[in-house]
Parts: structure tokens; C-alpha cells; sequence
């Protein structure tokens, strides 16, 4: 495990690099890790932990790291915006491979980190293996209106029978409309970047492969026919299997890490093709 | 950056504004809340280290053992020796890399006993700010909790309902309390006492505790206790943790209590987090050593 400093231009940010385990064979094949958006990264900490330490046990470099505006890295949440997490994250794909020398790559996002993911394979100079999509956001509007709703949950739950009867701790504490989620800062430009991501960001499809997890496989097909998304052979949806609320801070005490995830991507990086 | 015995530990420094020339005042210690990891429930943490960076404090945000990115303990410690453990490191860390030589923690709910702890442990600790891990209720706060739930609830037939399981509720935990107390304490009970005596999980006596932290205070290490309102579940007056700790007569200037009634216990919106960060910040500044002490 090495703390590293990735600069981006004027944008530092910190990450953790792991090397491949001494006592399994080197894959030279590296993997990123692109983490989700405000409390949905909060929650998936520990998922991509576990991630990057089974990937790095299995013999595989990896990097995770925070985007500017969002965890360790600097920059305040009002500085957080999705292009510029694409960015950052090009910047830590160049990173990875510098140190790891490795001929392959591939990725793994879960939520927002499967848009930032995808589109740092389209922008790669080199092509990605395995793209691994978590329960991507295939529509921005909905994604912020589910955010915007379970914002107006958290307070619910958070202050109980006080929310709906002081109009003075409503005035206080609820944000203006669209600026915040669940306590992290939306900027107007985030806002409209976020607005832009559709299904039909799905293609082309930069990766060798591309394995989508969903919580229900047939609802996104049915969702990606209706937007005129036709996925080529190397993709495939599949059931994430779970029942995870990421964009919650009601359970902030559990560490979520559904193994099978990291089972499944570790097989399909160790397929023939990708090996 | 890793430290600790084995470089078990990561965390990252926030070096004071305006260079290392000078030594800052006090550093300061931010970890886990419950399994978040360092950077603290909504990113609180880093918000409120580059607070007190730019006001010439030095900051260290890390994880526990075991927890965020730092791995795992060997298993020799309990808890409570590995976290207090933990916590000289990160003292040792942040003396080595700033020149602080008095440190602060701040202990966020399940950070807030490990912080005491510390305290007693270490004379380095010059404050601790426990952050809404302690709650004891009065007779005040259990009817002005009623008071809040019956003005939403009524007295309609639900509410008839949700009222007569509590009350039952009640009298079921009632005598319960009553055969705990009445049952004659074996030799069984004064083993565990024993064990509880060196265990996290040891009860809290409220009035002991008050004592402890108004010694820890006498000794000079500064004590700010504070609360977040919530759904007033837990604490929901000023004064009711100063009196439920048998505190509400003493009066003493490193021992600080606050009530936040409008911030929720995870700080979700922003609004939340600056009123706690700023509560935070201003409790420290009042509780940093005297100059001559840092600079002598």
C-alpha cells in the first residue's frame, strides 16, 4: 500500500497504489479504481478497499484515488464537477500504468465512478480491457432527483417528529433546491454535466469488454431498448444481486462489500483474452 | 502518509498555513466516526483541518486500526490499549512532522471515548472535544421528548397505539431495571466487574465520568463536551449532559459544554457542518495551551 500525490495540472490528489502481491504471479494487467460521487463515495470506501487488496492479492496493480473536490484530495466539494473527475481520473490512469509498466488495463466503477470510468477509456491513448459498471447512472436527471429525494429522507429520518413540526429548523437546515446531496455541494456545472449523461453514453463501447451490473438486468435492458441503446456482443447486463441504498447516511456504521462484485471482476480479468 | 510501529497507520497532515517556520500552537487529531473513514462523516473532517490549517494549527486526519485504509492490528492489544495505541502514534507522527508538542482529539460519537481514554493515558493531550457518544437521560429530557412527540403524534387512535407500546415498552424495562438492582452481586458479577474494569465495554457511570473529566480539566486538560439535537432522542437542553454528569453546580475554565439543537448527529447538510465545525474550532482556540506553553 503507497500514498501517492497525483498531480493534474493545479489539481493534487491523493490516491493509494498497490503493487501486485510478492507471492503470486505479476498479471501486468492494472486496474483503476473510479470511486462513486459525495456520500455514495463515503459508503463505498470499504467496498473499494477490499477491492483493491483481493485484485492486489490475485497479482494485479491497482490504484484508487479521490477526486479533486471529494475526499483526501484538495479542493473544496464546491470544486467537485464530472469533467473534472474525468480529468483527474486520465491523470490517475497515466499514473497507474507509469508505475506499474503494465501492457493491460482495466476498470471499475460503481454509480457515477462507472460514467467517469467509461469515459476515461474513451479518452485513453490506450485501450481498456474490462470496464466493470456498478449499478451505473445511466440517467443524470433521474440519478439528481434520487439524490434530491433521499436528501429529503435523511432529514426526515435524521430529526424525526422535529422536521415536520419547527418551520424554524426547516428554514435553517434545508438547502436551496439543487445545491447539495445529502450534504456534499453541487455546483451549477456539475449540476448540468450530470444532466447530460444518458443511455446512449453507453456506446461506443471503449473497453474489450464491458460487464454491467444491475439491480435488475431485464428493467435496464428494457431501459436501454427504449432510449435506441443496442449493446454490441462484448457487452453483457447482468443482476448486481443486491440490495445496496448507496445514497443514504442512515446505515453510515456499515461497511458494504458485496464479494461476489469483486469475485466477478477478478474473473473477468482473468479470462484467456484479457490475461 | 503510513506510520506507527509496523507503518500499519495512514493518514494525512495538514501543515499549517504560512509554512513550517514556526511551531503551531497544538495539533490536532480527527479519525473514524463508527467505519467512516478519515475524511469524516460528509468530508467533515478535511473541512474542518483546512480551518485550522489556515489558523495556524496543525491537523492529522487518520484511520484507526483496522478501519479506512490503515490495516489491520496483530491482535496482542485489546481495543481499548490498540486505539489509545493508535493515537500516541499519531501524536508521535504529527510532534515529528509539525513540532507540535501538545495535541488535541477530537473524538466524533465512537471517537469519543478513545479520546478520553488517551487523555488519561498521555500527558501530551492538551484537549479533547467529545462530540455526541454520551447520552444520559434526565427527567427533564424524557418529558420534553413526550412533549415533541405527543405535539406530532396526538392522542388519535394511532397514537393510542404507538403510546401503549411504549408505556409497555416502559414497564417491561422497568422491572427489569428493578430485578438488576434487587438481585445480590455473586461472585460471577464481581468477575465481570473485574473485566469490564479494562473493557471498552465497561458501563459508564455518569457521575464517575463527571468526575474524571472535571479532574482531567483540574489537570489542565482542556475537556469540551458537545451534542447534536437531532430528533432529541438522546439529549435535547443545554444543560442536561452538565447535570446528568453531576456537573451542573462546577464551574471551570478547560471545561466546556455545548448543545447544538438544530445540527443532526451526522451533520448531513452543509448548514450542520459549519455550525459544527465552527463550534469545534472555537471550542479548540479556547482550549489551546497558553502561549508561553507551546513556545517555551
Amino acid at each position: 500500500m503507497i500514498p501517492v500525490r497525483i498531480l493534474n495540472g493545479q489539481r493534487e490528489l491523493v490516491g493509494i497504489y498497490l503493487e501486485p502481491a510478492a507471492d503470486v504471479p505479476p498479471q501486468h494487467h492494472a486496474v483503476l479504481l473510479c470511486n462513486p460521487f459525495g456520500q455514495e463515495a463515503i459508503r463505498a470506501h470499504r467496498l473499494y478497499r477490499v477491492t483493491a487488496d483481493r485484485l492486489a492479492a490475485a497479482g494485479y496493480p491497482v490504484l484508487r484515488f479521490d477526486y479533486y473536490g471529494s475526499g483526501d484530495s484538495a479542493g473544496d466539494d464546491e470544486d467537485w464537477d464530472l469533467l473534472g473527475s474525468i480529468n483527474d481520473a486520465q491523470a490517475a490512469l497515466t499514473e497507474l500504468l507509469r508505475r506499474s509498466h503494465a501492457p493491460r488495463w482495466s476498470a471499475m466503477g460503481l454509480r457515477l465512478g462507472g460514467t467517469i470510468a467509461l469515459e476515461t477509456a474513451r479518452r485513453a491513448a490506450q485501450p481498456a480491457h474490462v470496464l466493470l459498471l456498478i449499478e451505473p447512472v445511466l440517467d443524470g436527471r433521474t440519478y439528481l432527483d434520487n439524490l434530491a429525494a433521499s436528501s429529503l429522507v435523511a432529514l426526515n429520518r435524521g430529526y424525526g417528529v422535529r422536521w415536520p413540526l419547527s418551520a424554524r429548523l426547516r428554514h435553517s437546515m434545508l438547502p436551496a433546491p439543487q445545491t447539495e446531496a445529502l450534504g456534499f455541494a453541487i455546483s451549477p456545472a456539475s449540476r448540468t454535466q450530470i444532466e447530460a449523461v444518458t443511455p446512449a453514453h453507453l456506446l461506443p463501447i471503449p473497453a474489450a469488454q464491458l460487464s454491467l451490473l444491475a439491480p435488475s438486468a431485464q428493467a435496464t435492458m428494457q431501459t436501454l431498448a427504449q432510449a435506441g441503446v443496442h449493446l454490441p456482443a462484448h457487452a453483457t447486463v447482468s443482476n448486481s444481486e443486491a440490495n445496496i441504498d448507496w445514497a443514504t447516511d442512515s446505515a453510515a456504521a456499515t461497511a458494504i462489500v458485496p464479494m461476489h462484485w469483486i469475485r466477478h471482476l477478478i474473473g473477468a480479468l482473468a479470462l484467456p483474452e484479457h490475461a | 502518509m503510513t506510520f506507527g510501529p509496523h507503518g500499519n497507520l495512514l493518514g494525512t497532515v495538514s501543515f499549517p498555513a504560512g509554512g513550517s517556520a514556526s511551531v503551531p500552537p497544538f495539533g490536532v487529531l480527527l479519525f473514524n466516526a463508527g467505519v467512516i473513514h478519515r475524511v469524516g462523516a460528509h468530508r467533515v473532517n478535511v473541512k474542518l483541518a483546512r480551518v485550522l490549517a489556515a489558523d495556524g494549527i496543525a491537523a492529522l486526519r487518520f484511520d484507526l486500526h483496522g478501519m479506512g485504509d490503515s490495516v489491520r492490528a496483530d491482535g496482542h492489544l485489546s481495543y481499548k490499549e490498540q486505539v489509545v495505541a493508535d493515537l500516541r502514534a499519531a501524536m508521535d507522527l504529527l510532534q515529528n512532522t509539525t513540532g507540535a508538542r501538545h495535541f488535541a482529539l477530537v473524538g466524533f460519537c465512537s471517537g469519543a471515548m478513545p479520546s478520553y481514554w488517551t487523555a488519561l493515558a498521555d500527558a501530551r493531550v492538551s484537549a479533547i472535544v467529545l462530540y455526541d457518544a454520551l447520552y444520559f437521560a434526565t427527567a427533564r429530557s424524557v418529558l420534553r421528548y413526550l412533549g415533541v412527540r405527543l405535539m406530532r403524534h396526538g392522542f388519535g387512535p394511532k397514537a393510542w397505539a404507538v403510546w401503549s407500546r411504549a408505556a409497555l415498552r416502559g414497564v417491561v424495562g422497568a422491572a427489569a431495571k428493578i430485578r438488576q438492582v434487587l438481585t445480590p452481586r455473586g461472585p460471577s458479577h464481581a468477575a465481570d466487574a473485574r473485566s469490564a474494569d479494562s473493557d471498552a465495554d465497561a458501563r459508564i457511570e455518569p457521575q464517575a465520568l463527571g468526575q474524571s473529566l472535571l479532574a482531567l480539566a483540574q489537570r489542565g486538560t482542556g475537556v469540551m463536551v458537545f451534542s447534536a439535537g437531532t430528533d432529541f432522542s438522546a439529549v435535547n437542553y443545554a444543560e442536561q449532559l452538565r447535570e446528568s454528569l453531576g456537573l451542573a453546580q462546577t464551574k471551570h475554565a478547560r471545561l466546556l459544554f455545548a448543545h447544538l439543537p438544530d445540527i443532526d448527529h451526522a451533520v448531513t447538510t452543509r448548514a450542520a457542518q459549519r455550525q459544527w465545525i465552527d463550534t469545534v474550532h472555537r471550542g479548540l482556540r479556547q482550549l489551546a495551551p497558553a502561549a508561553q506553553e507551546y513556545t517555551s
